[in-house]
């Protein structure tokens, strides 16, 4: 296990050199960052003096083992766009609001997920797995941009329950964690529901009924905990899903997260942010389906005899 | 296509088989085939069918509430948005351009794949493992955000759509289509291939890829409406289909400041790409269904 | 300090405690801080603290701190003295001297304001690293600053400026005036987080992207120039303008700028819009049109011929687009900046007949093919809105315009380097409260900025700017205006207002000017 865990980690920091060369090429071809920082009035020297204190006018070798070397020792440079303070510093100051909000999406999509699988799954073809199908296809149908901005309107405008948005009480968290989730629901009822189904199926649930085993332990135990080793495999995808969802959730509801920094910093060029927040963003997914991988091999033991 | 069955049957020529097939559906599936047919045919139809330019806007009639409420107009059955354009007729161009985008994104996507996976299921080891990784990387990162990197070179365009949902869609195809080989790579049939001397690519041409293609096709469907999502979500971002061509995405985008006083402006396109992704999707779960139930469920 | 201190406890517990601090929820019912001023603004820009560190789009919420030498008054906008009581310029309008007014405390107990902290905040403001909008052209025309005493500030300058106590030393500026007492004890570090103004407020807390809340001073009593009502101003940062308007509507925001196409909304809801007037002004620039400039000029664009963008001015119903996409809050403009001074100016009326024949003496009776981009600021909602009604104009007299919206960055760069020589695109024009600022910036080729010059433009201007006599500046510069007029400099559409929700709590809100927010003199309702 030790084995695997190691061989995944190597592979993540070469994934994560890959995506520091990537990420840095398309920020410098994307525009000058010269232009952003200065005022209007400036003249042709202040841009030449500019770029060289920026160190620009280096080759682009020079300049990505410098920004190499320089992010080894967490320094990602200054923002741009964000008086000169230090990137890293940036994303710090904005992490914690994402990571609670996908947090809390993530924690309510997977309980209201598996109860609503499970329940869909045993009582097949019922009411309940008619409603139950009927949110999986809606949360899969429904952009979030459009969900959140409805949701909005009814929950906060017309009916006055909740805050349009904002940070801070647990009330502000509502309406973007339902928004966020809403996708992520839908595929674990999915996932849920199918599995559960395969596995009320099969042989050794059939024995375990045969041996009088009482349904509730057949169920919540026997059948869910095999059902649950789909949802553990796309749990990479799902935290994928919560950032992207981020970036427009957190701009709908005016979070003030990562997802937001991102796309904010993109659009205004801030070079050294964008770099910072897509390699911590991108290191994120590598820990999440590092653990991911152990968890897979702990529950499932067939998976420990390969690696 | 849909069930290998009944075409080998095709006891009551073309019709008989297609109301055969109309039978054995319940009825939330004629619905959404019935929708989906209609979202084909005004796709294609479009330019002919749209009750004005889709284009042309009247800044005095800018705002018109649908034609059933107070102040509306039967000539713009869904009223006009804030340029004074019909949003009927920019629904029906939308309808051709989400067609399009679906269509070329899951040609190209769908190609790549395979191959990519095909190749690495095929060939296994070394190959199989950096391929795979690659596939692990692009489910699990972030694509929108190298999207609106990708958008913020080059500017918003049709062409940059296409390639960005593209990118964050092959690895789906690439996992089934490796999974899939995986199975069947140490049949007999391959093994005599093999040894009769066929080449590598003649063997995935000829016994590898019609094997696979039911579970490719089964993604294929299901992706069509990830695909008319994501367009919709980068178009609100600002690096969508750029106006002023009336994507789905881009209408709501537009629409989303008028809410609380327009609401039909966000309502009409929303709605157009959530009733045409739930038929696309029942469409797909039952195609699942029936060609490889083991997917059901999986689409994510 | 203690309410805020609890939210700040509150904040960090739901952060750390993700999902599991559903349970710890504050005993407050409320979300919307009733007893506060809170405003919803699109943007914090960079968020930082001192004059020198960003945009002038943070005066929204700076300007409740820091004070200037000298405010506007609102309406006339005329110059008013502020921590400057009178000043006085010597003849060939190299020398400045800024008596200062006594007995201005800082905040935070770092005493009284003297000559020594003017100093220091002007050098700093125009040091190499500054940030501030107008840092470059400041450095270039301050040469030194001297303090014969505590109150008395001596400028002097290397060449003429006749504007700059209203210009880069007034309000709608960036110099505002800190503590050198305070960065003195700091270091700049420390000292940037914690502003120290003379204003009637002081920073009560930040929470990173999301709100910023100014803590009224305990001396406030004794303050010199307002008498602020509210304890707290909020300001949140809300991008989307919907969601601003949302909040409006249910009371969680007080102020907030708003889209013309939200004015019926608000106002249906019960609530007052307020506009600040003719802060910006919305026009379509052409690229490659800087004559004098090597790498910004191209003779092969249409609009290099003057019959062609004349053509393009005629040919859109400036009115119609007033009436309907700015909701009446704007007026027809016949220039590029919002100066009293150009009133006079006639605008080009809608003719598309005068313009189909204009293009016909310029040879493009067939017309032609044109891209426009386009982008959003904010001001500047309506920018991609505006553009595609243009275009819907120009088709009309045969030129087919293609729009590109791209982002005010790239274009920003583009246009700084010599890149946007092809293209036209919207621009909500230069909100300079000098107009001398405002022609060096836009029309000059030495400005990065330049949009349109020619040799007889910039001997104009040069004229202009050394001319010594207050009724031949006047003149010299109406007939400057006139010029840009004539010559079709760009498409100037309009002198937009800008539109803010206002909710009931609040009574009396005067905003002065584009950049002169005035949010610590709101009042209370009734």
């Amino acid at each position: 296990m030790f084995r695997i865990a190691a061989i995944r980690a190597i592979e993540a920091l070469i994934a994560l050199l890959l995506m520091s060369i990537v990420i840095f090429l398309l920020s410098r071809v994307t525009g000058d960052p010269v232009a952003l920082l200065l005022g209007d009035g400036a003249t042709e020297a202040d841009k030449i003096k500019l770029t060289q204190d920026l160190g620009l006018d280096q080759p682009i070798i020079a300049q990505y083992l410098t920004f190499l070397s320089n992010a080894l020792a967490g320094d990602f440079g200054r923002s741009v766009t964000a008086g000169n303070q230090p990137a890293l510093h940036l994303i710090m100051a904005r992490l914690p609001a994402s990571l609670s909000l996908a947090g809390v999406a993530l924690a309510f999509t997977m309980v209201v997920g598996i109860l609503f699988g499970v329940i869909a799954a045993v009582r097949h073809n019922s009411i309940i797995d008619f409603a139950a199908r009927l949110i999986a296809l809606i949360g899969q149908s429904v952009p979030s941009f459009w969900l959140g901005i409805v949701l909005m309107y009814v929950f906060a405008v017309q009916l006055g329950w909740l805050p349009t948005s904002g940070y801070g009480q647990w009330q502000h968290y509502v309406l973007p964690a339902a928004t966020l989730g809403l996708f992520t629901l839908a595929a674990i009822t999915r996932l849920v529901r199918s599995s559960m189904l395969e596995a009320l199926g099969s042989e050794y649930i059939k024995l375990a009924r045969v041996k009088g085993l009482s349904e509730r332990v057949v169920i919540w135990k026997h059948a869910l905990v095999n059902s649950l080793i789909p949802v553990v495999t796309f749990m990479g995808t799902f935290f994928a899903v919560m950032i992207t969802g981020a970036v427009i959730v957190e701009t709908v509801f005016s979070w003030p997260g990562i997802g937001r920094l991102a796309y904010e910093s993109i659009l205004a060029r801030d070079f050294p942010v964008v770099q910072a927040v897509v390699l911590v963003i991108t290191s994120l997914f590598i820990i999440a389906n590092l653990l991911v991988d152990i968890l897979y091999v702990v529950i499932d033991p067939r998976m420990r005899s390969r690696g | 296509m849909v069930d290998t069955s009944s075409h080998v049957r095709r006891s009551g020529g073309g019709i008989g088989a297609i109301y055969r097939f109309w039978k054995s559906l319940d009825w939330p599936l004629r619905i959404a085939l019935a929708l989906l047919l209609v979202f084909v045919l005004v796709a294609v139809l479009g330019p002919w069918i749209t009750p004005h330019d889709p284009l042309k806007g009247y800044l005095r009639a800018r705002l018109l509430p649908p034609a059933w409420r107070d102040g509306g107009d039967w000539s713009y059955v869904f009223g006009t948005d804030r340029l004074g354009r019909d949003i009927l007729s920019r629904i029906i161009a939308g309808a051709r351009i989400s067609l399009t985008v679906c269509v070329l994104v899951i040609a190209i996507a769908g190609v790549l794949g395979t191959m990519i996976g095909t190749v690495a299921g095929y060939f296994g080891g070394w190959c199989d493992r950096v391929l795979m990784r690659l596939v692990d990387l692009a489910l699990s990162f972030p694509v929108i955000l190298l999207a609106l990197l990708l958008a913020a070179i080059s500017g918003p365009s049709f062409t940059n759509i296409i390639i960005v949902i593209s990118l964050t869609l092959w690895s789906q195809y690439a996992r089934m289509a490796r999974g899939e080989t995986l199975k069947i790579r140490n049949e007999d049939y391959v093994d005599l291939a093999r040894t009769s001397g066929l080449s590598d690519l003649a063997i995935i041409r000829r016994h590898i890829l019609p094997n696979i293609a039911p579970a490719l096709i089964v993604i294929a469907t299901l992706q069509v409406g990830i695909v008319i999502v994501l367009e919709a979500s980068l178009s609100f971002l600002g690096v969508g289909v750029p106006p002023p061509a009336p994507s789905w995405g881009s209408m709501v985008a537009d629409g989303r400041s008028y809410i609380a006083s327009a609401w039909w402006l966000c309502m009409m396109p929303g709605s157009a790409i959530v009733i045409t992704v739930m038929a696309v999707n029942l469409l797909g779960d039952a195609l699942a269904d029936r060609i490889n139930p083991a997917l059901r469920g999986r689409n994510i | 300090m203690t309410k805020l201190m609890n939210r700040d406890v509150h904040r960090t517990a739901v952060s750390l405690l993700a999902g599991v601090a559903l349970t710890l929820a504050p005993n407050m019912p409320a979300w919307a801080q009733a007893d506060d001023l809170i405003i919803a603004l699109s943007t914090f820009s960079e968020e930082t603290m001192t004059p020198w560190s960003g945009s002038g789009q943070r005066k929204t919420y700076l300007d409740v701190v820091y004070e200037y030498l000298t405010y506007a008054e609102p309406g006339t906008l005329r110059t008013m003295p502020g921590l400057a009581e009178s000043w006085e310029m010597s003849p060939d309008g190299k020398e400045w001297t800024f008596h200062l007014r006594p007995g201005v405390q800082f905040s935070g107990g770092y005493g009284e304001m003297t000559s020594a902290d003017v100093a220091y905040s002007i050098e700093r403001l125009i040091r190499d690293d500054s940030r501030a909008g107008p840092s470059s052209p400041m450095r270039r025309l301050i040469s030194s600053v001297e303090t014969p005493d505590d109150y008395t500030v001596v400028v002097k300058l290397n060449f003429p400026d006749f504007e700059l106590a209203r210009g880069y030393f007034g309000a709608a500026q960036q110099l505002g005036i800190v503590s050198k007492k305070h960065f003195d004890a700091l270091g700049e570090a420390d000292a940037e987080t914690t502003p120290i103004g003379t204003g009637a407020y002081e920073l009560g807390s930040i929470s990173p992207g999301s709100e910023i809340v100014m803590t009224m001073r305990d001396d406030v009593a004794d303050h010199w120039r307002v008498q602020p009502e509210f304890e707290n101003i909020v300001f949140k940062v809300v991008p989307e303008e919907s969601t601003r308007v949302a909040m409006l509507l249910t009371g969680e925001a007080d102020i907030a700028p708003i889209g013309f196409d939200s004015i019926p909304t608000v106002r249906e809801a019960g609530l007052t819009v307020v506009s600040a007037e003719a802060t910006w002004s919305p026009v379509v620039r052409f690229g490659g049109l800087v004559e004098t400039s090597e790498n910004r000029y191209n003779a092969d664009n249409p609009w290099a011929k003057r019959e062609v963008r004349q053509a393009l001015n005629y040919a859109v119903d400036k009115q119609l687009i007033i009436d309907e996409l700015f909701h009446g809050e704007a007026t027809v403009a016949s220039s590029d900046t919002p100066v009293p001074a150009w009133s006079g100016v006639q605008p080009y009326p809608y003719d598309p007949e005068r313009a189909r024949e204009l293009l016909k003496e310029a040879g493009y009776e067939d017309g032609f093919d044109i891209t426009i981009k386009t982008f959003t600021t904010a001001p500047g909602a309506e920018l991609p809105l505006m553009a595609e009604a243009v275009a819907l104009f120009w088709q009309d007299i045969g030129v087919n315009a293609t729009i590109e919206p791209v982002d005010w960055p790239s274009l920003r760069s583009d246009w700084t380097e010599g890149r946007a020589n092809d293209y036209v695109w919207t621009h909500r024009g230069f909100p300079f409260s000098s107009a001398a600022n405002g022609l060096e910036a836009g029309f000059m080729a030495a400005s990065v900025f330049a949009a349109y010059s020619t040799p007889e433009l910039e001997t104009m201007i040069n004229d202009f700017s050394n001319e010594q006599d207050l009724a031949e500046r006047e003149a010299k510069f109406t007939a400057i205006g006139q010029h840009l007029r004539d010559e079709a400099a760009a498409v100037f559409i309009a002198l937009a207002n800008e539109p803010y929700g206002i909710s009931d709590k609040v009574g009396e809100w005067k905003i002065t000017t584009a950049y002169m927010w005035n949010f610590d003199q709101v009042t209370r309702a009734e």
